[in-house]
Formats: C-alpha cells, structure tokens, sequence
C-alpha cells in the first residue's frame, strides 16, 4: 500500500519537476530578465524612471525587429549575418533619399523595402535552391552591402532625415514611442502566426526535419524562402527605426546588430539548428541585452568593459539553455 | 562471382589513390583557379610577376595563412573559431606593450602573446566541450571580451613600441623570400603532416565526420576538440606576433577582418563547413588566392572599398563551388552504395 503511494508521490514529484522544467524553457528567458530588473534597480535608483524605462524600449525597438527576422531563419535551421550591413544600407539610402522632403519619405520606404525583398532572394537562391552554407553565404552578401554602402556615400554620413520621419521615435501613442509599438505589433503578428497559422506550423515542421516535412506534402524551399525575405525585410524596417532615432544615415549604423541579434535569439531559447523556439523568448533576449547595455551607462561602467560582460553574457545565457536541452534529451 | 568483386576493388581504389594527393595539396579546381588567377594578374598589371611585387604577395599571405590554418582544424571538426580576429589584436598589443622599444623584453613579449593565445584556445574548447553551447556562439562571446580586455589594456589608442630586432626581421628577406614567409611555410608544413600523418590528424577527421561514430570508436572528442581550439588560438597568437614585426606600435584592431578573412581562406580551399572535409593543402591555395586578389587590385588601383565587394562576390562564388562538390561526392556514394547493392543482389542471383 505505502510502496504505491510512494510511487504515486515519486511520479507526481517526477511531473511536477518536468512540468517545471518545460515552463522553465518558456519562462526562464523572462524569469532572468526579471531577476536583472530587480538587481538593476536596487543598484541604480534612476534605472526605473519612466524616462528611463522608456529610453529602453526605444533602444531596444530596432534590435527586437531585426531579432525577430532572425528567428524565424534560426528556426527553419538557418542563420543570417547579413542583417546589421542590411540596416546601414537602410540607413544610407533613407539618409539620402529622403532629401528633407516629406513627399520623398513613401517613395524611399518603397525602395528599401524592396532591397530587402531583393537580399532575401538572393539569400533563397543561393542557400535554399543551390544549398549553399547559409553563414558564408549571408557573410558574402554583407561583404558586398557593406562594400556598396562605403562606395556609395565615401564614408560620410548622410542626414537628410525629414522631421516627420523622426516622429516615428520622437512621436508617443499612449506614452509609448511609435518605434516600439511598430516593433510590439511585428512582435504580435509573428508569435500569432507561429502558433495558429498553417504558415507557422510548416516553418516549425521544415527546422525540424526538412525531409519529413516535405514527405508531409509541404514545400520546404517555399517555406525556408519566405523565412530568409521576412528577415531581410524585418531587417530593413529595423534599420528604418533606427534611421528615425538617430537621424542619420551611417556605413557604420547596424554594427554588431548581426551577432546582438542572434545572441538575443538563442538567449531567448530558440535552438540553433531549428525547429524549436519562440518569438516570446527572443523579445525577452533583446531586452535582457538592452537592460544590461543601459544598467552599465547608468553605473557609468566603461565601455570596454561593456564588451567583455556581453561575451560573458551570451555565453551563459546560451549555456543555461543548452544544458536544459541536453537534460531533456537525456 | 570473382569478376563483381574484382570490379569493386578497382572501383574502391581509384578515388582512394586520388584522394591520397588531394590530402596533401587539396583539390585539383582550386590550382587551377589560382593558376587562372595569376595568368589574369599578369595580364591586368603589368608590374605583378616583378620579383618586388611577388615578395610583397608572399608578405601579405603571412599572418592570414598562419590563422588560416589553426581555422582549417577548427573548421574540420565542424566548428570554427571568430575570436581569431580579437586574438590577434591582443597578442599584437601585448607584444608591443611589453617590448616597449626594448630587444631585452622581445623573448617575455613573445612568450605572453603566445600564452594570451594559448589561454584563449583553451577558454574555447573548455566551454565547448562543457556547455554544448554552439562553437559560433561561444567563440563570439570569447571574441567580445578579448576585444574588451585589449581596450582595457591599450585605452583603445595604439600602444607599446616594437624593438629594432622585430623590425630587422619582419621587413628582412632571404633572397626574394621574405623571413617570416618561413615561419608561414614551416607552419603549415607541419600542420600537413600532423593533418596527414598522425593519429590527431586521422581523429579531427572522424571528429568532424561523426562525433558519434568518432565517440564510439574510442575518440577522445573532447580531447581532440581542445586540441584543435587550443592550436587555433595558439596559431592566432603567432599570426599577432608576426604582424607586429611590420609595425611601429601595437593598434588595437590589428586584428580586424581576419576572422572573415580565415574563414573564406578555408572554405574556398574546399574544406566544408559541416566538418570532416577539406584539409590545410587546400587552405594555401585558398590563402594564396585572397592575398594575390588583394595585391592584383591594389596594382590596378581598384579602391578599397570596391575590393570589399569583390571579395564578398568571390566568397559567394566559392560557397556554390563548395556546394556542388558537396552535391557530386553525396551522388558519388549514393551510386557507390546502389552499385554495391545491385552487384550483391547479381552475386546472390548467380549464387541461388
């Protein structure tokens, strides 16, 4: 009799402990970045001023855009390095084309947008139709991009941002800057349709197993193909928010955005390799990098030093999910 | 019954004494391409087969070919390493910094460069081997704080002074051949043998063949992953040193580009991505493709800016290349296996 109920009593421990463990993988991205709040804002009295809460989502806004593109190539198993040379090149041509003049603002948006529809094809042609490597394949493609941004402009920045255009970061819908808005529906939009789409379903079933998804009657090139174009396009808008928060048109805008953005994927759960992850994980992993980022200008922390806690950072981060893996593989 | 079986042993042997060259010099395409290459150079710029422009091009492979082949074993084994760039920043700086105009302190100078390398490898493949954690990302990470280490160190202004002995050998020649050029050559001589002669060299393929296969035939993976991780930072370090023979202080980006730059070196060599492929024969060429694009559009004027086009355009050109030899060897064992399979079913027919 007690040998049944101390086996009832293991397995609900034993249920409990994997229930735990499953919410842990969607709640520990959150879960650290609430613990990092709470730290920042027993060491920093200004950290939770609403200026300063604000200034962080603002910051935050263009890295969760261009994260998220990024997550939905991870997740059909690829990776794009691509995206932060995609953003200069946004910021470029925006800076230039816009000419001060409102008129020029739709015009110009029609344009970048439609480079990055152009990016995001070559990167289908070349990785998912001839099934090239996809990192030195978006490697090469951001030599040449960050190439033409440098022949374009000689190095000089351009800053021909019309006022209205800036409002999309100066501007407030409910006290919130539109940036992070735009960046909040994008967010909504992707984590519905990765739930409750067909569309969403295939890109989970072709990361997983390309062959068996396409045994299952989808196409998979179809499918990876409108991943790599989303993020090119998602990569594009970023570089747009930017545009609208700095006002400039740089080679230099969008640096590091390529790695940032990835390190806020996999921190937020989703697996290298594809087939599994979230949007929710990722927008946590971009704001426990910007909440970092902020906390140590706050402390008056060096920059340099900045650097070597972000390595830290995404090591562990990426680490604490990977052992979670292995565990559940085990 | 005895013909079947006959057919299969010549068939077996053809590829496997073809692959006995390529093992040492990488594939055949890749000299051609190098040879198409220089036939072009000689054409566009009339000045590039003087023995002063070659010595320039054999200068200018030095440090990428010697971080070209660390990355080659880090690439075999199906990983890679971008704190390569970062290394060879802080090993520079460190360097100069120590040597500070004075030949006493080359020796300790070069010794703590070396070991900053060394501690870099071993950060790597420590990390690896415990979290899983995948190598771009961990070597990423690693990357970011060696580069904040060296601004630390250096205040991000350049740093430290070279001694008259560094300089003597970096802008010194034997004949044509630049010294260090030797260092290269003996470097990767060695790295071939290792590659092709030794147990190591026989497990970073298995390694990067299957780790499971590699696991259960009594590899010590994580050992070999370390090793591997270990000898490209290391390498990454030399690469840093012989770069600040030809400087006046120590700069902390020095670095910058060359963890792309080694990148591309390996996969044009032929060496796949995925692991288990290619080797450091193919490397060289690989090296030496980059480097004498680079001088030819230096000779012909072609801007900065527009070479890095052009090399994004060749990295491009090489991924396919990569990818169609990837397709024909996975058709070759598809037919390879068929063909076997139909022969068995023949001899059994003919057995029955």
């Amino acid at each position: 009799m007690s040998t049944v109920s101390d086996a009832k009593g293991a397995a609900t421990a034993a249920g409990l402990f994997t229930a735990v463990k499953t919410r842990w993988a969607v709640f520990g991205p959150w879960a650290i970045l609430l613990i990092l709040i709470v730290g920042s804002a027993l060491i920093s009295p200004a950290f939770m001023s609403t200026t300063n809460l604000v200034n962080i989502l603002r910051q935050a806004a263009p890295l969760m855009i261009v994260a998220l593109g990024q997550t939905l190539v991870i997740l059909v198993g690829g990776i794009d390095v691509s995206v932060g040379a995609l953003i200069a090149t946004t910021t470029v041509i925006g800076g230039s084309f816009m000419r001060d003049s409102n008129a020029m603002i739709g015009p110009t948006i029609l344009l970048v947008v439609g480079v990055g529809v152009v990016v995001g094809l070559v990167h289908y042609l070349m990785i998912v139709r001839i099934r090239t490597d996809a990192l030195i394949t978006t490697l090469g493609t951001m030599l040449i991009l960050s190439g033409l941004n440098l022949i374009y402009t000689g190095g000089a920045p351009r800053s021909n941002v019309p006022d209205l255009f800036r409002k999309l970061s100066d501007g407030r819908l409910l006290g919130i800057p539109l940036i992070v808005v735009v960046a909040l529906v994008i967010a909504g939009v992707l984590s519905f349709g990765l739930r409750r789409s067909t569309f969403g379903r295939r890109i989970y079933a072709v990361g997983s197993n390309r062959a068996a998804a396409r045994l299952a009657g989808i196409r998979s090139n179809r499918v990876e193909g409108l991943a790599y174009i989303a993020c090119s396009v998602l990569a594009v808008i970023s570089g747009l928010a930017l545009l609208a928060r700095i006002g400039t048109g740089d080679t230099a805008a969008g640096e590091g955005m390529e790695l940032d953005s990835i390190a806020a994927v996999l921190i937020g759960g989703t697996a290298f390799g594809g087939g599994k992850g979230r949007v929710e994980g990722t927008i946590a992993g971009v704001l426990i990098l910007t909440v970092l980022f902020n906390i140590f200008n706050l402390m008056g922390v060096s920059r340099f030093a900045h650097l070597i806690v972000k390595g830290v950072v995404v090591i562990v981060g990426v680490a604490l999910y990977s052992t979670r893996r292995r565990e559940a593989s085990s | 019954m005895s013909e079947p079986a006959q057919s299969s042993v010549v068939d077996q042997q053809a590829p496997v004494g073809k692959r006995a060259i390529t093992r040492w010099t990488g594939p055949g395409w890749l000299w051609l391409l190098l040879l198409v290459i220089v036939v072009v150079a000689t054409l566009v710029a009339e000045n590039f087969l003087s023995s002063r422009n070659l010595s320039n091009v054999l200068r200018q492979m030095i440090p990428l070919g010697i971080v070209a082949v660390g990355q080659t074993l880090v690439i075999l084994i199906a990983g890679v390493d971008l704190a390569v760039a970062a290394t060879i920043s802080m090993a520079n700086t460190a360097l100069m910094g120590i040597v500070a105009g004075q030949t006493a302190n080359v020796p300790l100078g070069i010794a703590v460069a070396l070991g900053a390398g060394l501690v870099v490898g071993l950060v790597n493949g420590v990390v690896i081997n415990l979290t899983r954690v995948p190598a771009l990302i961990v070597t990423l990470g690693t990357a970011s704080i060696v580069t904040g280490i060296t601004f630390l160190y250096t205040g991000q202004t350049n740093f430290g002074e070279p001694a008259q002995i560094m300089n003597d050998i970096g802008f010194g020649s034997i004949g044509p051949i630049p010294i260090l050029f030797f260092l290269y050559a003996l470097i990767a001589a060695v790295g071939l043998i290792v590659q092709n002669r030794t147990s190591f060299g026989l497990h970073l393929f298995a390694v990067g063949g299957s780790e499971k296969v590699a696991r259960s035939s009594g590899i010590r993976v994580e050992r070999v992953r370390l090793v591997a991780y270990v000898i490209c930072g290391t390498l990454a370090a030399v690469a840093g040193v012989a770069m600040s023979m030809r400087m006046g202080a120590g700069e902390p980006l020095s670095g910058i580009g060359f963890d792309w730059d080694s990148i591309a070196a390996v996969v044009l060599g032929g060496t796949a991505l995925t692991g288990g492929r290619g080797g450091i024969g193919g490397t060289i060429g690989g090296v030496a493709i980059i480097s004498i694009l680079n001088n030819v559009m230096n000779l012909a004027g072609v801007s900065s800016f527009t070479q890095i086009v052009v090399k994004g355009i060749i990295v491009l050109i090489a991924v396919v290349l990569a990818a169609s030899v990837t397709r024909r060897v996975a058709g070759e064992a598809r037919a390879f296996v068929t063909g076997k399979m139909r022969r068995a079913a023949g001899g059994e027919a003919a057995a029955g």
